[in-house]
């Protein structure tokens, strides 16, 4: 005799078998939780990403020490302004291999009718540190009365290499459009350090001082030698700068986005629970029937549970899915922000729908607790 | 000697309905034998329906004493009781109570899982049951996909798959056609003496179920008696 071949699961899943019975509401369900997800997962990469790309410039100027005014250890939000004297003291200072002065202010810049804020960089052109790092199009400064602006600062204002754009009342040609230069801090745009001192109207003054080390030197020791040699500034290593701007950045995200996320694990709860309080209540008959033909309450809690979690993981699958593909998405369409899923993230955010889904199971499984076996001779509706 | 499957002693059913007192079963008492088919007829509203749920454990008699295989099950709490229910007593009822979500075979299997058995001996159990009442290609099918017949047969099946003491059936024809109604009793008469149940009681309207039965009982008012066979 000719047999299909199928496996025969070790115990009839009813948890499985009950959710599979309506595709359309499963569906619903699962894309409900998984939204949730997605907003809650999103939300967080969204303030990681963000956060972590607010300090490009830090991260990949070059730059191994970054000294201030005395009292300054960040660089985003910061006010600084030291000596253009400072530059050649640091530069003096044991350990340093080279060292530049920049200007940093936030700036407008316009197109036009077309206006955009921006961060205004001016770096010594005899220095390239400080600079912009990578080049998308074009070359870097040479003059002047040239810029480079970050490309998609260039695409928001509709210019190309060699248009001009107008910064702080002068025209400025572009000459390169940089790269990993958009954040959501403002979009970095690079001038030469004496066009923007002049621009200001104030000479022999930077806004930090960047250092390359020697090699063999570590960036905390030269910070202390520059600290310790020169005590009306503050010098800070690259990573511990870059930690500072984004907790300071991280801290204004926080309670928007744990507002949000919040709201994203509610609305996830409130589905679980709609799902399986539905999917119960229709079912409470066939509850009835279990119990009438002996099933205890452990076997019928154990199945609402599992349906729960079933409902919960296939969510948060669907969910984490979405996430890691709408991140790239996002940075395209936004180039400000970053989207960085994390791991832990994921595994807080896992920890939840589990939580959610043993919540969302409490309420029918007191509805079991009271259903009477004897339905079972009443007719169905 | 065994003790009998199923023995009622005096038993009766009372509800309260503000001052007043509805006797539903009024000291009623029957024994059933091994191998023995016994059904109970009455109009409706006379208090069958409450005196099976009495005997398979699901409801509490307000006094009296229900003995299953000799042992009395009357102050079992809802554990011990759902428990025995699972191994002694083998449901049957008038709309099927199939779970609309299961397969045929899986309707038969989660009776044998919820009694502990799982794996290869669940899955021989079942085949030999839907073969045994003759749904072996219908294995693979969900109830709403099956006949009324076909319904009350894997009924049956499920009854039968944990190999109960006793079978109580509530009105297990009465959806059928004549056709179907012949073939699920000629099932169970036959499962009975091959020792699948040790015996059955039947509480129906039909009339044609009294000719398999070895016993009848009238059921008025509550109140049993002997009945008298054409």
């Amino acid at each position: 005799m000719k047999r299909a071949l199928s496996v025969r699961p070790r115990r009839v899943p009813l948890a499985t078998r009950t959710l599979l019975r309506d595709w359309l509401r499963l569906g619903i369900s699962v894309g409900g939780i998984g939204f949730a997800i997605l907003l809650v997962l999103l939300l967080d990469g969204i303030r990681e990403g963000t956060v972590a790309k607010s300090t490009t410039y830090v991260d990949h100027v070059g730059a191994d020490v970054f000294v201030a005014r005395q009292g300054v250890t960040n660089m985003a939000l910061a006010a600084s302004a030291v000596p253009e004297t400072v530059v050649d003291q640091v530069a003096a200072t044991t350990g340093v291999r080279e060292a530049a002065g920049i200007m940093r202010i936030p700036i407008i810049v316009s197109a036009g009718d077309n206006r955009r804020p921006a961060t205004l960089i001016g770096y010594d052109l005899a220095h390239p540190l400080g600079g912009p790092w990578q080049l998308d199009k074009g070359r870097l400064v040479q003059n002047d009365n040239e810029v480079v602006l970050d490309a998609a600062l260039a695409g928001e204002l509709g210019r190309k290499i060699g248009d001009t754009v107008k910064v702080a009342g002068e025209q400025f040609t572009i000459v390169g459009l940089s790269g990993q230069t958009a954040n959501i801090a403002g979009k970095l745009i690079f001038l030469s350090r004496p066009a923007v001192q002049r621009l200001l109207g104030i000479g022999s003054i930077v806004s930090f001082v960047l250092v390359k080390v020697e090699s063999g030197q570590s960036g905390q020791q030269v910070a202390n030698a520059i600290n310790e040699h020169l005590p009306e500034v503050t010098a800070t290593p690259r990573q511990e700068l870059s930690n500072n701007d984004r907790q300071l950045l991280s801290s204004l995200f926080v309670a928007p986005i744990n507002v949000m996320s919040t709201v994203g694990f509610l609305v996830g709860l409130a589905i679980i629970g709609l799902t399986m309080y539905t999917t119960t209540a229709e079912r409470m008959h066939d509850f009835g029937v279990l119990k009438a033909i002996g099933a205890g309450h452990v076997f019928l809690f154990r199945t609402v549970i599992t349906q729960a979690t079933i409902l919960g993981l296939a969510g948060f699958a669907f969910g984490l899915a979405a996430s890691i593909l709408a991140g790239p998405v996002l940075e395209r369409m936004v180039p400000d922000i970053g989207v960085a899923i994390r791991m832990a993230s994921a595994l807080q955010t896992l920890g939840a729908v589990i939580g959610m889904s043993l919540v969302g199971a409490a309420l029918p499984v007191v509805r079991i607790t009271r259903v009477d076996p004897l339905v079972v001779f009443r007719s169905q509706a | 000697m065994d003790a009998p499957p199923l023995v009622l002693r005096n038993v009766t059913k009372t509800y309260r309905a503000g001052n007043t007192a509805v006797h539903a079963v009024r000291e009623a008492s029957f024994e059933v034998h091994t191998g023995e088919i016994l059904a109970i007829v009455g109009p409706s509203g006379s208090g069958k329906t409450t005196l099976l749920s009495i005997a398979g454990c699901l409801l509490r008699p307000t006094s009296g004493q229900v003995f299953i295989l000799g042992r009395e099950v009357t102050g079992l709490g809802q554990l011990r009781l759902s428990g025995f229910r699972l191994r002694h007593i083998g449901f049957i009822f008038q709309s099927f109570n199939l779970l609309p979500s299961l397969s045929a075979r899986e309707n038969v299997e989660i009776a044998l899982n919820l009694a502990g058995l799982d794996g290869t001996r669940a899955h021989e159990r079942s085949d030999q049951l839907l073969e045994m009442l003759e749904l072996t290609p219908r294995a693979r099918q969900r109830p709403p996909d099956l006949s009324g017949g076909e319904q009350q047969r894997l009924a049956v099946a499920r009854a039968l798959a944990n190999r109960p003491d006793i079978i109580l059936a509530d009105e297990p024809t009465a959806n059928l056609d004549s056709r179907a109604g012949h073939q699920v009793m000629q099932l169970m008469e036959s499962a009975v003496s091959a020792g699948e149940a040790k015996g059955l009681v039947v509480v129906t309207h039909d009339t044609r179920i009294l000719d398999v039965a070895d016993r009848v009982l009238l059921m008025e008012d509550g109140q049993l008696r002997p009945a008298e066979r054409s």
